[in-house]
């Protein structure tokens, strides 16, 4: 079996969340790439990535010098609808199963498309939670998405700054597109450092922790 | 060819399971595997809760614990691990089911959840997904 290159290929790049994006050549990700050596500044980054597993990617990272954790981690069920007058029905609190600022990038890909409107603070408060001070998460999220349903995809990175888009298998979900605003307070705990829509319609979003350290 | 010991499916073992020769392991085993300079392959029907170290593992059942490798760790697709890797070379192909965290540091194996070290001058060695190794030997 032949060794995948590392090496973008030349000539044009597909574009993330289409089915073109299966392409070899991949989708350039520039806030992916200065994420991530940003990231390796630290020497040993640890990262964290919440989502389906993709062993190339992991493997990419590890394979420069990181602590690569990977997590296919549940996205929460809506809160049931609050009835006026009446006590609302316990809902589990999302968390996510690891320490308080023990990870230098979080890499959520299109995670926060899954999590329902009224559960989004919770799950961008445990994400901040989990990241150290200076400490930066990427995310992709659907404007457009191509349907209400699907399953988290897989992001295969070829370099720092080139991706590709893979579906997984799983039950689809109920994806939902968040307005950039309520991204924005959902990540309060975070400086979001840049919102980029992309031309399919994909935002790339990045955040830093911020604070003395 | 050495011949690979094999622990049947309907074999459950509890405590310390150390040996000088390769291994495939299709029954239950909770506690440690020490294998050192050998390989350790979990098979299909394998369940391991245990705490591995090896020259090389293979994944294609379902642990739960540590895995620290000399040289490589494997999780196939049909695999399911829920712990840490430390190992110069890991392979997890899609379709894995994994949980945990890789470290693919050169270093004696100190423990799957040593962590925090320096990263190492040699780099680490990335196979291609799919790379397989064949079962063979007979049953105990």
């Amino acid at each position: 079996m032949a060794f995948r290159s590392r090496t973008p290929e030349p000539g044009p790049r597909p574009a993330a969340g289409g089915a073109s994006s299966q392409a070899a050549a991949g989708h350039p990700c520039g806030a992916l790439g200065r994420a991530i050596a940003r990231a390796f500044r630290s020497g040993k980054p640890e990262i964290l990535i919440l989502g389906p597993l993709c062993g190339e990617t992991v493997v990419y990272l590890a394979g420069r010098g990181a602590r690569v954790h990977v997590d296919p981690v549940d996205m929460p069920e809506p809160a049931p609808p609050r009835a006026a007058g009446e006590t609302p029905p316990p809902v589990e609190p999302f968390s996510l199963d690891h320490g308080t600022a023990a990870y230098d990038l979080v890499l959520a890909w299109e995670t926060l498309d899954f999590v329902p409107p009224n559960r989004l603070v919770e799950v961008g408060a445990e994400i901040a939670r989990v990241l150290r001070t200076g400490g930066q998460l990427f995310v992709f999220a659907h404007q457009k998405p191509p349907s209400d349903q699907g399953v988290p995809p897989r992001y295969r990175l070829l370099a720092d700054d080139l991706i590709v888009r893979e579906e997984s298998e799983g039950t689809p979900r109920r994806r939902y597109v968040h307005p950039n605003r309520d991204i924005e307070r959902a990540l309060a705990g975070l400086a979001v450092q840049g919102i980029q829509l992309q031309r399919n319609q994909m935002r790339e979003i990045l955040a830093s922790k911020a604070g003395v350290g | 060819m050495d011949k690979i010991v094999n622990i049947g499916q309907s074999i459950h073992i509890k405590g310390e399971l150390t040996g000088n020769e390769d291994l495939t392991i299709e029954g239950k085993v909770d506690g440690k595997v020490l294998l050192k300079d050998h390989n350790l392959t979990i098979g299909a029907n394998g369940k391991l809760v245990a705490e591995i170290q090896a020259k090389t593992v293979m994944v294609l059942g379902e642990v739960t614990g540590n895995i620290s490798a000399d040289d490589k760790v494997e999780v196939a697709a049909s695999g399911t691990l829920r712990g840490d890797i430390v190992a110069p070379r890991v392979v997890l192909a899609d379709g894995a089911k994994f949980k945990g965290a890789i470290d693919m540091d050169r270093k004696p194996a100190a423990g799957a959840s040593a962590s925090h070290s320096s990263p190492s001058a040699s780099r680490p060695v990335m196979e291609p997904v799919g790379a397989g190794s064949s079962l063979k030997g007979a049953n105990l």
